[in-house]
């Protein structure tokens, strides 16, 4: 073991045994082990490990979104990258879990160690925003506030700053890629390729979140996992004769989070103790049952977890020649350099997807173009290849224009809604008809050119068909020649 | 290719495709990146859909704002948008270079300086008039030209395809791109070529450029950033991504602030008589008695493209598809005078947003040449001329047409589009106004050129190709006499 990796063992098992003797002092040994006499696990421990559980499962079901623009991975996959880093967190010190994520997903993604990298802080700060903002609603909710804002806002402050960085990274990844060459080429030129290969990888990581529908989707998954261990914590409370409600089961869950965020020793042992006992404590709850529910509750946290990354490390190691077969994949420099190039990094992408309209963007495509001009057994095949057609040609445009365009047709949305008190989908066709004339056709301009892109290309779409063009040709083809 | 090339080119259209050939002729080691890809030219005879989605910039659009918003249909791909104009040849009109001259102090630009390129390209390019029967459509606007006593022309075209070269082209097609041409000649003389290659940025040290940064997409979807260091980088990317990637590199100087464009205000005529205008290629006159600041001339006709010109009226307005074969597309395109403006993104990757505010001199032609467009199709016969104005009704009658020359369409109305851009990095030797020297030297750094229609000092009036190859011609035997 080297120095370093001492230190950091000794570090922990001081501040583990800092925090145990806080948790302990003012306790009495008899009553902690009439609580546990008295503690009825079933069936309340099930269910809280079952909630538990399928926290983790939704935990890689995020890693698999998050890394889905660059590789595409099983959630089985990813769910077991999740739980190996935080089985290794319960059996080594200084959060090395994260590192053993990092390296799992490098290996079983054949990405980056800087875009793994990336990917396993988006998720940590996703967590920290989810953790702050639950420990703030249940605060609201049980009118208790005083003594959490201080420590509540500096995490606040250091995540607000990582966030805020990586949300620069995110949103001008091209401006970030230029600084970071001129800066490069500026103070050490020797080094510009491996910072632009960093920038790039750090780009690619966060390439998921550029959409906003999927950040907000990604964060409302994060707020789920945090929800569902706090049914961890929930279930617990009977065993105990505790009647708390969910929010205080929120509450301290959160408090207990972000307690064990400062290293500690494996398996946050003494500072899991003292957080949770500390959250309890604010419920006026008993010494000795406070002790006796963080014990529980950690080894519902500790066991199964640490069992589970057990099994994966050692199908980890039965897998290995196969995991070294699909690292291969990716190009080397020794490919690259016989053309008279210097490759700086890489980033694999997952074959391109037909793009698929919403259904909303089908239905306000159908009600631009005259289906009833074609036959009813291709009416469905024209419509779907009209509506892709123009669903492409309009996320093509610059990220701007598509956003002021989606919140455009919003708005038409909810006009439509005002007016008629239904959703645009729930309408008939030529209900939808006259209200895309409205605004397509109508005297607003504004309106107008919203829809012009839209209805332009969709007719050109149509028109261009092959089953409309045969259609044209055949009916007109035959008739006067004077038309 | 085992070393770092010599020079770089960004881009293989008119102007990229005639650096690559001069300089791999020359001796010069060459590496061209090309963003798109090398589409088999059967891709056009496909329908216009595939062919937007394969051959040109964001599958067929590109958006320009202003006070009234014109789309930009530009190709993308081996070729560039040679492989999607019209074919239509002009030189530079003497009054144009005169203009230049004077106004940007363009050095060595008298027409005599310039014939020769034209030759060669005229050569190379098989520059030549139709050779058979004028087309319906065209026999129809020629008409109308000799009835209203105008001058006109018939235009030369880049020439038919010659039979016996390898990578055929449809029979119908006779369009000699740079795919066919300069293109594969490069190639030979030792060109190399990398496909699906965006350059993102300029390296640098100091002042000299070094190299680009650009992003490699390989067949299996993933990309590779790579550095590609050279002695000097051409960039011939177009009229939009030219500028755009001097902004993104730090090169500001003069640098997309002077964006021009030829608009375009598109009209449909319907004759008595049938004209299977889509069977034929687009009609080979065009006006110049207004010229330069107005021309007019035939366009693109295709049932969806009609119906997009149709759709600015379209309830009242659909039920002329059903008399399509009995109709032809025509334009009125102005000389532009207004000023826009190309700027590369801070945010996102790598978007281009440009913008163009038509000025009043350019609504004023616009309105006037559509008023006399109108005239001309229908003293040509046609029963009716629909134009893509919102809220315009068919012109049928000359009275109708004449309202337009002294008033002018509305602004909001209008439905315009534009396939000629340039003059964002304007060359000359006036630094107030020039991104580039008179050769597509850039100013203020070494081992940088710009090569393509960016560098047309403002708009020629005319279709820009010829003008494009000849300056690039001349700039790069510049280039190869002088050294870097």
């Amino acid at each position: 073991m080297s120095i370093r990796s001492l230190i950091s063992l000794f570090l922990g098992l001081c501040i583990t045994g800092a925090f145990l003797f806080l948790a302990l002092r003012r306790l009495d040994i008899l009553q902690i082990l009439e609580v546990i006499r008295g503690i009825d696990l079933f069936p309340w421990l099930p269910l809280g490990m079952v909630s538990y559980l399928i926290g983790h499962f939704i935990r890689g079901l995020r890693t698999r979104m998050l890394v889905s623009s660059v590789v595409d991975l099983s959630t089985a996959i990813t769910t077991q990258i999740v739980v190996l880093g935080y089985a290794v967190n319960n059996v080594l010190p200084a959060r090395l879990g994260e590192l053993a994520r990092v390296g799992m997903l490098r290996d079983r993604g054949g990405v980056s160690l800087t875009y793994s990298f990336t990917i396993t802080l988006v998720e940590r700060l996703l967590d920290g925003f989810a953790i702050l903002v639950l420990l703030g609603l249940s605060a609201v909710f049980l009118n208790i506030e005083g003594m959490l804002i201080a420590p509540v806002t500096w995490i606040a402050a250091g995540l607000v700053s990582i966030a805020l960085g990586l949300g620069i990274v995110m949103l001008a990844p091209d401006s970030v890629m230029v600084f970071a060459s001129r800066f490069a080429q500026f103070v050490c030129p020797k080094w510009h390729d491996r910072l632009l290969s960093m920038v790039t990888s750090m780009i690619n990581g966060l390439g998921y979140l550029r959409n906003p529908a999927q950040l907000i989707l990604v964060f409302g998954v994060s707020l789920l996992v945090w929800l569902f261990e706090a049914g961890l914590f929930w279930f617990l409370f009977p065993a105990f004769k505790l009647t708390m409600s969910y929010a205080q089961a929120v509450m301290t869950m959160a408090i207990t989070n972000l307690g064990i965020l400062m290293p500690s020793s494996p398996g946050f042992i003494g500072t899991f103790h003292f957080f949770c006992m500390e959250a309890l404590l604010l419920f006026d709850t008993e010494g000795a049952v406070a002790l006796g529910y963080a014990s529980v509750v950690h080894l519902a946290f500790f066991v199964p977890i640490t069992l589970w990354g057990a099994g994966i490390v050692l199908w980890y190691g039965i897998e290995l020649g196969a995991l070294l077969r699909m690292s291969s994949r990716a190009r080397t420099l020794e490919k690259v350099a016989d053309r008279g190039l210097t490759s700086i990094s890489q980033a694999q992408g997952v074959a391109a997807l037909p793009i698929q309209p919403t259904k909303f963007y089908r239905n306000l495509v159908a009600a631009l173009i005259p289906l009833q001009d074609v036959s009813a057994d291709k009416m469905d095949m024209v419509k779907n290849d009209v509506s892709i057609f123009v669903y492409g040609q309009i996320c093509s445009f610059p990220q701007r224009y598509v956003v002021l365009l989606n919140i455009g047709l919003w708005i038409f949305r909810i006009f439509v809604f005002f007016r008629t008190g239904h959703r645009y989908a729930s309408l008939t066709h030529e209900s939808q008809n006259r209200l895309v004339s409205i605004w397509a056709y109508g005297k607003w301009s504004v309106c107008r050119q919203l829809f012009r892109p839209i209805r332009s290309i969709a007719l050109l779409a149509f028109y261009e068909h092959p089953e409309v063009v045969n259609m044209f040709v055949t009916k007109h083809n035959t008739g006067s020649s004077n038309g | 290719m085992g070393k770092n090339p010599k020079v770089v080119i960004v881009g293989s259209g008119a102007g990229g495709a005639t650096t690559a050939f001069e300089l791999a002729r020359a001796g010069i080691d060459v590496l061209v990146l090309e963003e798109g890809q090398r589409e088999q030219h059967a891709h056009y005879g496909n329908g216009s859909l595939e062919a937007m989605e394969k051959l040109y910039r964001r599958r067929g659009m590109t958006p320009i704002l202003g006070r009234v918003p014109m789309g930009y249909v530009e190709g993308c791909g081996y070729g560039g948008s040679t492989e999607i104009n019209s074919g239509f040849w002009h030189r530079t009109p003497r009054e144009i270079l005169l203009r230049w001259q004077s106004h940007y102090e363009l050095d060595q630009a008298d027409p005599e300086d310039l014939y020769r390129h034209f030759e060669w390209a005229e050569a190379e390019l098989k520059v030549g008039y139709n050779q058979g029967d004028l087309p319906a459509s065209t026999r129809a606007f020629k008409k109308g030209i000799v009835e209203m006593g105008w001058s006109a022309s018939e235009i030369p075209r880049i020439g038919p395809y010659e039979q016996g070269r390898q990578n055929s082209a449809p029979a119908n097609d006779p369009r000699q791109s740079m795919s066919r041409t300069l293109l594969p000649q490069a190639e030979e003389a030792g060109a190399n070529f990398m496909m699906g290659c965006r350059v993102r940025l300029l390296t640098k040290h100091r002042n000299r450029i070094t190299g680009v940064l650009a992003t490699l997409k390989h067949d299996d979807g993933s990309e590779e950033l790579v550095r590609i260091d050279a002695d000097a980088v051409i960039i011939c990317a177009g009229a939009t991504e030219t500028p755009a990637l001097l902004l993104r590199s730090g090169i500001r100087y003069n640098v997309g602030n002077s964006f021009r464009v030829h608009p375009m205000l598109k009209v449909a005529a319907l004759f008595e008589d049938v004209i299977d205008a889509h069977q034929d290629v687009i009609p080979l006159l065009q006006v110049k008695e207004f010229w330069p600041d107005i021309s007019m001339g035939g366009a693109f006709f295709s049932s969806g493209h009609l119906a997009m010109l149709l759709s600015e009226n379209w309830p009242k307005n659909r039920t002329y598809l059903s008399q399509y074969r009995n109709m032809a597309s025509y334009y009125v395109a102005v000389r532009g005078t207004g000023k826009g403006t190309v700027r590369s993104s801070r945010l996102g990757k790598g978007h281009t947003f440009v913008r163009y505010n038509l000025s009043d001199e350019d609504l004023r032609h616009l309105s006037n040449g559509f008023a006399r467009l109108c005239l001309a199709l229908l003293a040509a016969g046609a029963k009716e001329v629909i134009p893509s104005v919102y809220g315009l009704s068919p012109i049928s009658s000359e009275l109708q047409a004449v309202r337009w020359l002294d008033e002018q369409l509305p602004k909001s109305a209008l439905s315009l589009t534009t396939v000629h851009a340039f003059s964002a990095c304007p060359m000359g030797e006036r630094d107030d106004r020039c991104a580039v020297n008179s050769f597509g030297q850039v100013r203020g750094v070494e081992s940088l050129y710009v090569n393509d229609a960016s560098m047309l000092p403002d708009s020629p009036g005319v279709n820009p190709q010829g003008t494009i190859m000849a300056f690039a011609r001349r700039n790069v035997q510049h280039f190869i006499k002088e050294g870097l």
